[in-house]
C-alpha cells in the first residue's frame, strides 16, 4: 500500500480540528479513496422518480465506476458496470433512455436490463457453444436498496444494511423526503459541471458550513433574500453530526431561502409539515451530506452528487427536488428559481466554482501549500451528544464545523481499515430519543 | 406547424434582403463588444420586456430516443439558464454589486459571433426575425484560466427605431457536463 495508516493518522486529526491540505490532492490518497472509501460506502444511484416505468434506467457513477441503474419488470431496481465483460467496453452511452437491451458497440455482446449476456455474436461456431453465458454478466452491485425513495447502491457484500449505514441521518432525512403526505419527485434535467478541485471540499461544505454564506455569496443572497439572516451573528438554529459522517445545517424559522413564485406555496404546506416533523426540522433551511458524497439544500429543493474525477477534479451532477403533489405552476415556479441560484451559472452557485477551483490550483502547483494544515476548529468542545430532542451530536447554532469534524473522523476510519469499518460506538438506540 | 429549427434551415431565398442581414449582424456585433466591454446593464436595455433567454441542456440519447427539436421548450426540466426579465436584471444587479466574487476581478471575454442566418417568422408583422448564429466564447481569467464555450444562438430580434430589442434568446451550448468551473458570462 502507497499510503501507509500512521501517515493518513498525522494528516486527519479531527480531534484538534486539524486537516492536512495534502488529503485533497495527493494521487495515492485519491486511488485509496477509489478502494476503500468509493468500493464500499453506500452510494446514492437515483430517485425513484428519475426511472418510474419498466425499462426506464440512466447512467452514473460509483466513484470512478459508470454504473447503469435500471428499472426491472417487477418494479425493483438494478445496478450493474457499465462495462462490457468481454473486453470492458462501455456498453450504453445514453445517459438516460428506456431499453430492452444493452449491445456492447465493439463486438456487440449483448445484456438485458438485468444485466445478463443474453446474445453473443458467433456463440456457435467461433465459441463452440461453449460459452458459460451465465458467468458473463454486468458486474451487479453487491447491495442495492431505497430509502424513501432514495436508491443506493454498495460494491461491498460486508457492508451493513442501507437503513443501519445512514443510522440517524434518517431522522433528517424524513425531512427532505416525506414532509407532505404524497413525497417528493426529481424534475428532469440533471445540470453537470466540472471543478478542478478535490470533491471532499464540496461534500464538507455542504455538511456544516454555513460559515462561507454571507461573504462567498455576499452578492447573491445579499440582493434576493432575507439579508439579515445574512449578516452579523450566526443564524439561530443548529447542526446535526452523525457518528456515522453524515452531517445538516438548518436555520430555524425559514422555509427557503428565496422569495419566489413558490415561496407561498411553501408557506402554505408549512403546518403540515410541523405537523409531520415537528418545527425544528419542518420549520428550517439548510444544507447537507449524507456521507460520502450525496448533498442538497433541502429548504431550497435541491440534491446532488460530487462525482470524483481525479484528485484535482469533480463533477456536480445537480437536481430539482419538489413535492410529487405540488401544482403544476410550482413545480415550474420551483424550476425557474432553482435555475437562476443553482446550477453551472447559478447566481449562488458560480461563487462556490471560483473558490473550489482555485483552492485547487493552489494545491495542484505548490508544496508549501499542501504542507498547510487547515483549521476545523469552529465549535470545537460546544457540541452535545445529549441534545433533549435531536439525535446526533448537537451543535446548537447555525455556524460551526462539527459536521466537517465528524466527517474527517469517518473518512479516515474507511481509508484506515482493511474491511469495512463498523463504528462500535454509534448509539443504535437513537430512535428511541425521538419517539419512532 | 414547422419549428425556427427546420424553417431556418430552408435554403436562401427567405426574403431577407442584404440590408436587414447587414443591420442584424452589426446590431450582433455591437451587442458582442457591450459583453466584452464589461457594460452589463447597457446589454441589458437590448432586452425586450418579453425576453425569454434560455439553455437548455445538451443531452447524450441514443438516436431514436434523442430530442427532434432541442431548442423547442421543455416544461419543468432543468436547464443552465431560464431567465425573463425580472430574473436576467437579478443577474445584471449580481455584476453591480462589487461583490460578485467569481467575476471580480472580472474575466476578460471575446464572444465571436458568426453564421449568421436569418428568416421571418411565420407569423411576422415583419418586424421581427428569426436569427441563428454561431458562437465562440473565449474566457480568460485571473492569471492562466481559460475556457472555450462554442455553441449556437436561436434569436428574435424585433425592430426598435434604427436597432433591435432581443425578445428571445435560446442557447445551445456544445456541452454535456459543462466542462467549466461556472457560467458566469452571458452568451
Amino acid at each position: 500500500m502507497a499510503v501507509d495508516r500512521s501517515e493518513l493518522l498525522a494528516k486527519v486529526d479531527w480531534e484538534r480540528g486539524e486537516v492536512s491540505a495534502d488529503i485533497f490532492i495527493d494521487e495515492d490518497i485519491y486511488r485509496l479513496e477509489l478502494e476503500r472509501l468509493f468500493s464500499r460506502a453506500w452510494l446514492f444511484l437515483a430517485h425513484d422518480t428519475m426511472i418510474p416505468k419498466p425499462g426506464d434506467f440512466l447512467n452514473t457513477y460509483m466513484g470512478g465506476d459508470p454504473v447503469l441503474v435500471a428499472r426491472q419488470r417487477d418494479g425493483s431496481v438494478k445496478a450493474y458496470l457499465n462495462a462490457c465483460r468481454h473486453r470492458g467496453m462501455k456498453v450504453c452511452r445514453a445517459e438516460d433512455g428506456n431499453t430492452k437491451h444493452f449491445m456492447c458497440t465493439y463486438h456487440g455482446w449483448t445484456y438485458d436490463i438485468a444485466g445478463n449476456l443474453v446474445n453473443v455474436p458467433n456463440e456457435h461456431d467461433a465459441y463452440h457453444g461453449e460459452l458459460p453465458k451465465e458467468e458473463f454478466g454486468l458486474k451487479q452491485v453487491a447491495q442495492i436498496d431505497s430509502y424513501k425513495g432514495l436508491i443506493f447502491a454498495t460494491f461491498d457484500a460486508d457492508a451493513p444494511p442501507l437503513l443501519e449505514y445512514l443510522g440517524d441521518s434518517v431522522y433528517y432525512i424524513d425531512a427532505w423526503v416525506d414532509h407532505v403526505p404524497g413525497g417528493i419527485e426529481v424534475l428532469p434535467g440533471v445540470v453537470k459541471w466540472t471543478i478542478h478541485g478535490n470533491w471532499k471540499i464540496a461534500a464538507e461544505q455542504f455538511a456544516g458550513d454555513g460559515y462561507h454564506v454571507n461573504v462567498t455569496h455576499m452578492s447573491s443572497l445579499a440582493q434576493i433574500s432575507n439579508t439579515d439572516l445574512y449578516t452579523g451573528p450566526s443564524p439561530a438554529g443548529f447542526q446535526f453530526s452523525s457518528r456515522l459522517g453524515h452531517g445538516y445545517s438548518g436555520i430555524y424559522n425559514q422555509p427557503s431561502r428565496f422569495e419566489d413564485g413558490a415561496a407561498d406555496y411553501r408557506t402554505q404546506r408549512m403546518q403540515t409539515a410541523i405537523d409531520r416533523l415537528g418545527p425544528e426540522r419542518a420549520n428550517t433551511v439548510g444544507n447537507f451530506t449524507v456521507f460520502p458524497n450525496l448533498s442538497g439544500l433541502p429548504g431550497q429543493s435541491n440534491l446532488r452528487v460530487w462525482h470524483p474525477k481525479g484528485p484535482n477534479t469533480f463533477q456536480i451532477w445537480s437536481w430539482t427536488v419538489v413535492d410529487r403533489d405540488a401544482p403544476e405552476e410550482v413545480k415550474r415556479a420551483q424550476q425557474l428559481s432553482s435555475t437562476l441560484t443553482e446550477g453551472a451559472a447559478g447566481t449562488v452557485e458560480v461563487d462556490d466554482g471560483e473558490n473550489w477551483d482555485l483552492m485547487g490550483q493552489l494545491l495542484q502547483d505548490g508544496y508549501q501549500t499542501r504542507l498547510l494544515k487547515w483549521n476545523y476548529q469552529m465549535g470545537l468542545g460546544h457540541e452535545t451528544d445529549d441534545h433533549a430532542t435531536l439525535p446526533g451530536r448537537i451543535n446548537e447554532m447555525y455556524f460551526g464545523e462539527g459536521p466537517q469534524r465528524a466527517f474527517y473522523r469517518r473518512w479516515l476510519e474507511f481509508m484506515t481499515s482493511e474491511k469495512w469499518p463498523h463504528c462500535d460506538d454509534f448509539d443504535d438506540d437513537w430512535s428511541k430519543k425521538v419517539n419512532r | 406547424m414547422t419549428t425556427q429549427l427546420e424553417r431556418s434551415t430552408a435554403p436562401i431565398a427567405t426574403g431577407v434582403t442584404m440590408q436587414v442581414q447587414h443591420e442584424v449582424e452589426q446590431f450582433l456585433y455591437a451587442e458582442a463588444q457591450l459583453l466584452d466591454d464589461w457594460r452589463y446593464r447597457h446589454w441589458f436595455e437590448l432586452m425586450a420586456d418579453d425576453i425569454r433567454y434560455r439553455a437548455p441542456l445538451r443531452k447524450n440519447r441514443l438516436r431514436r430516443q434523442r430530442l427532434e427539436d432541442e431548442v423547442a421548450d421543455r416544461g419543468t426540466e432543468m436547464a443552465l439558464f431560464d431567465d425573463d426579465k425580472e430574473s436576467l436584471d437579478v443577474r445584471v444587479m449580481q455584476r453591480e454589486t462589487g461583490k460578485f466574487w467569481a467575476e471580480d476581478p472580472p474575466s476578460r471575454t471575446r464572444h465571436l459571433i458568426s453564421n449568421v442566418r436569418i428568416s421571418l417568422p411565420v407569423d411576422s408583422a415583419g418586424d421581427e426575425y428569426d436569427v441563428r448564429s454561431n458562437f465562440i466564447v473565449y474566457r480568460n481569467r485571473l492569471e492562466t484560466e481559460v475556457d472555450i464555450w462554442a455553441g449556437e444562438r436561436f434569436d428574435l430580434l424585433r425592430r426598435d427605431g434604427a436597432s433591435f430589442k432581443i425578445a428571445r434568446r435560446t442557447i445551445l451550448l456544445d456541452q454535456n457536463v459543462v466542462l467549466s468551473k461556472n457560467l458566469s458570462v452571458f452568451f
